[in-house]
């Protein structure tokens, strides 16, 4: 009877345990998943004098990501590559197979995320925002 | 400076004893003609007064009959008029009978005469061999779905606008050989009805199908009543004006080829209309392509004389032309600078730098001025398009090659298709995979049907006058979307863009590259060696989408600090900017501090190596010659100058994509 009470605990366990790790999995989509568009760059030394820097990022939960940018003037362009997340390290690779210019520590709170380089400390926020369709459509690559 | 006045105004016979004794009058011709009397016509000549000299002095010389002002003055004009001298030149017409050199070299006798300029004829339009009647050729077997964007059943037949590799066109066809408009038509823009391009050229056939919606029309004017209703010094201009016969415009003269007709269609042909051919500028089929403006300087067997040309091209400016397409030109060798050029063709070229001074749009200060580059397969332009402010424009075959006909080097500023198709006039052309030379090989556009074998409205020719309006058309294009985004250029800085808005053609290009031609019906091929033609095809073949990328702005560049980082040109130059020649850059002292610039920037490989070692933003003007390795000057035949601004943003970091991240 202790036996089959051991055993029953055992399973009890491994039940709960498989349970949490199930609860664990279905908690885990990171907060940085969906469209975001840039509010504000903060750069240790200067600000972009006199450029408008309109960025929209869309990272997906299959680890891709699309990217549409436009610095200065003109039309937006396309760019897209896959990312990775380690604990608060966000790092990622063009579709081209380069890597981004930096990698980053992620900071999310509510609505807005904050990238911040690793490579020179630039810290960009973003908002959660939908991405225009008529940006994604009149962009090019 | 009172002695230097008195000189200017007064208009007297010079005594023989003012010249070097042995050489008399003949003398003072030579000293004043800016031509010789080879070409000349004999029933007339130009001069050019000193500034505030009477005609009326001119009057009483033996063997003149009457004078006229070469320019008709317009209201509203006269300051260009006065500031490029337009009001100086008059034309001096003889009594029957009478010899042209004496009555020039007694006119040269007088001081208040600063030039004289015989009325020659040396110019031609530029194309080869005539024209093929589309009605005789097999139809086009292209996939309709590249080519849905307009109705017109001949579209998939323009290679020059779409090149989809379509063998039948030709068995080297190259796809992707073509002005990159495709998407500009579906994203960007079709055309303005309020752009104004002046075909300079044959008389336009007006009436043709696939044109009257897009010709200019003179609203003050009203046709045929032979009253100039609105006094602007030309009688029934409702469409343009005939230079040539003072009259009516024709196309269809003992003598006419259709080459007004046919290069008025590519520029501006009516899209989406159920017939016959597209046009680059020609709309979306709501009314909204350029309007074509016909100034006519060939008539049958005649026209091209100085005087006529120099006219027409004024009427463009005053009658509000945007562009001027000119498919014509001197002999490439007869000017072999653009002094020399200048100085023979004195009232053409002061109508051109009045043309280039009206404004007649808001989007450019001025206009633009294009022209062919020849036929003569040399290895340099001829003249005016070698002249260093005007576009000239090399030809292209589907091949995206050189064709064997086309001028290349000094003198040419970019390449567009002008096609290299045989015909039974002009047997020699790219190879089709059956043999014989490819008629579709040629480009496609209106024609007269007056002049056409089956009376068709339609016809392939070929030449750089061909390519010429194929330029244009990207041109006006530009100007529209300028229009429509509220953007405002100076000539110089929108010629810059439209000579950098090139696709390299180089690449295709080594020390072993050949092409195969096919003389007399497939009988005779001759291999022409390419690397003369390297680098020397202007910048490349002009792209549509570049042109208006280029108009919407071009991105900033992003490099980071510390290290010398290279800025890639071709968002600025086109494609082939790696083997453009740079000649210097001008960076500002605001610039500099922003940037932290402690080394002076290089430029190298055709980049722009830079070491920035602070966080910011500036800009840098690249200098750079459009067409060759040198600019033209009066001594030289010569590229372009063009200049683009580059506006750089440095960060900590940067991803060498241009990505932001």
């Amino acid at each position: 009877m202790r036996k089959i009470l051991y055993l029953i605990a055992i399973l009890a366990t491994v039940l709960a345990t498989i349970s949490c790790k199930k609860e664990k999995k279905a908690t885990k989509t990171p907060a940085i998943v969906g469209e975001w568009q840039i509010t504000d760059i903060i750069t240790k030394s200067a600000e972009f004098a006199g450029q408008t820097v309109n960025i929209y990022l869309s990272f997906a939960k299959d680890k891709s990501f699309e990217m549409y940018q436009m610095i200065g003037q003109g039309r937006y362009r396309k760019f897209s590559g896959s990312w990775k997340l380690s604990g608060k390290n966000l790092s990622g690779s063009y579709s081209s197979g380069k890597a981004w210019g930096s990698s980053y520590i992620v900071s999310v709170s509510e609505d807005l995320l904050t990238l911040t380089a690793t490579e020179g400390g630039e810290a960009d926020t973003y908002e959660k925002t939908v991405i225009p369709e008529e940006i994604k459509d009149e962009s090019y690559e | 400076m009172v002695l230097g006045m008195a000189a200017v105004l007064s208009c007297s016979r010079i005594e023989e004893k003012e010249f070097v004794s042995d050489q008399g009058f003949a003398s003072a011709l030579a000293a004043k003609s800016v031509n010789t009397l080879k070409d000349a016509m004999p029933s007339s000549f130009l001069v050019k007064l000193e500034e505030q000299a009477d005609i009326q002095e001119l009057l009483g010389t033996k063997g003149i009959s009457g004078i006229e002002r070469v320019f008709q003055s317009t209201p509203g004009k006269e300051e260009i008029e006065k500031r490029h001298g337009l009001d100086r030149w008059y034309e001096l017409f003889l009594e029957d009978g009478t010899q042209l050199e004496p009555v020039a070299e007694a006119v040269a006798g007088f001081s208040c005469v600063q030039t004289i300029e015989f009325n020659t004829v040396a110019k031609r339009p530029q194309s080869l061999g005539g024209a093929v009647s589309v009605n005789s050729i097999a139809a086009s077997k292209a996939s309709p779905t590249d080519f849905s964007q307009f109705n017109d059943p001949q579209f998939s037949n323009q290679w020059h606008y779409i090149n989809i590799g379509d063998k039948a066109i030709c068995s080297n066809v190259y796809a992707g050989g073509d002005i990159s408009v495709k998407d500009v038509w579906s994203k960007v823009t079709c055309g303005d009805p309020s752009i104004i391009v002046a075909v300079v050229d044959e008389g336009v056939k007006y009436t043709h199908p696939d044109l009257a919606a897009n010709m200019w029309k003179n609203e003050g004017e009203i046709p045929d009543n032979g009253i100039d209703d609105d006094g602007n010094g030309y009688i029934d201009d409702v469409y343009g004006y005939n230079f040539v016969d003072n009259g009516a415009i024709s196309w269809s003269k003992n003598g006419d080829v259709g080459h007004g007709t046919h290069t008025a269609g590519t520029i501006s042909a009516v899209n989406n209309n159920n017939l016959g051919v597209v046009g680059i500028a020609g709309g979306s089929g709501k009314n909204d392509g350029v309007k074509i403006m016909s100034c006519q300087i060939f008539s049958g067997n005649g026209g091209g004389e100085v005087a006529q040309v120099a006219r027409a091209i004024k009427y463009a400016a005053d009658n509000g032309a945007s562009l001027i397409s000119c498919s014509f030109g001197y002999a490439a060798g007869t000017f072999k600078s653009d002094g020399a050029y200048r100085s023979h063709a004195g009232a053409e070229y002061d109508a051109m730098l009045a043309f280039r001074d009206s404004k007649n749009n808001d989007a450019v200060d001025g206009g633009i001025i294009i022209f062919s580059s020849g036929n003569d397969a040399t290895d340099y332009a001829g003249y005016p398009g070698a002249l260093a402010d005007v576009i000239s424009v090399s030809a292209l075959g589907p091949d995206f090659l050189p064709t064997h006909y086309t001028c290349y080097g000094p003198g040419c500023k970019i390449a567009a298709p002008g096609g290299e198709g045989g015909n039974t006039n002009y047997p020699v052309g790219l190879p089709t995979a059956s043999g014989g030379w490819s008629v579709r090989a040629a480009v496609l556009s209106t024609y007269p049907s007056e002049l056409d074998q089956n009376g068709g409205d339609y016809a392939y020719m070929q030449g750089t006058s061909m390519a010429c309006p194929h330029v244009t058309g990207v041109a006006a294009l530009g100007i529209s979307y300028a229009l429509k985004l509220g953007k405002h250029y100076s000539v110089d800085e929108f010629n810059s863009m439209i000579v950098s808005s090139a696709k390299d053609i180089d690449n295709r290009i080594n020390s072993k590259s050949t092409k195969q031609i096919v003389f007399n019906s497939g009988a005779v091929y001759q291999t022409m060696q390419l690397h003369k033609y390297y680098h020397k095809m202007g910048t490349g073949c002009i792209d549509a989408w570049s042109l208006m990328m280029k108009i919407e702005g071009t991105p900033c560049s992003v490099i980071a600090i510390g290290d010398t980082h290279w800025v890639d040109l071709s968002p600025y130059f086109g494609t082939s900017s790696t083997s453009l020649t740079y000649i210097g850059f001008e960076m500002d002292d605001a610039s500099r501090e922003a940037l932290g610039i402690e080394e002076e920037p290089q430029l190298k490989y055709g980049r722009l190596y830079i070491k920035a070692t602070k966080i910011g933003s500036g800009k840098v003007t690249i200098n750079a010659v459009g067409g060759g390795s040198i600019i033209g000057s009066d001594t030289t035949i010569g590229g372009m100058p063009i200049s683009r601004e580059i506006s750089i943003i440095t960060r900590g970091f940067a991803s060498s994509t241009g990505g932001w991240l």
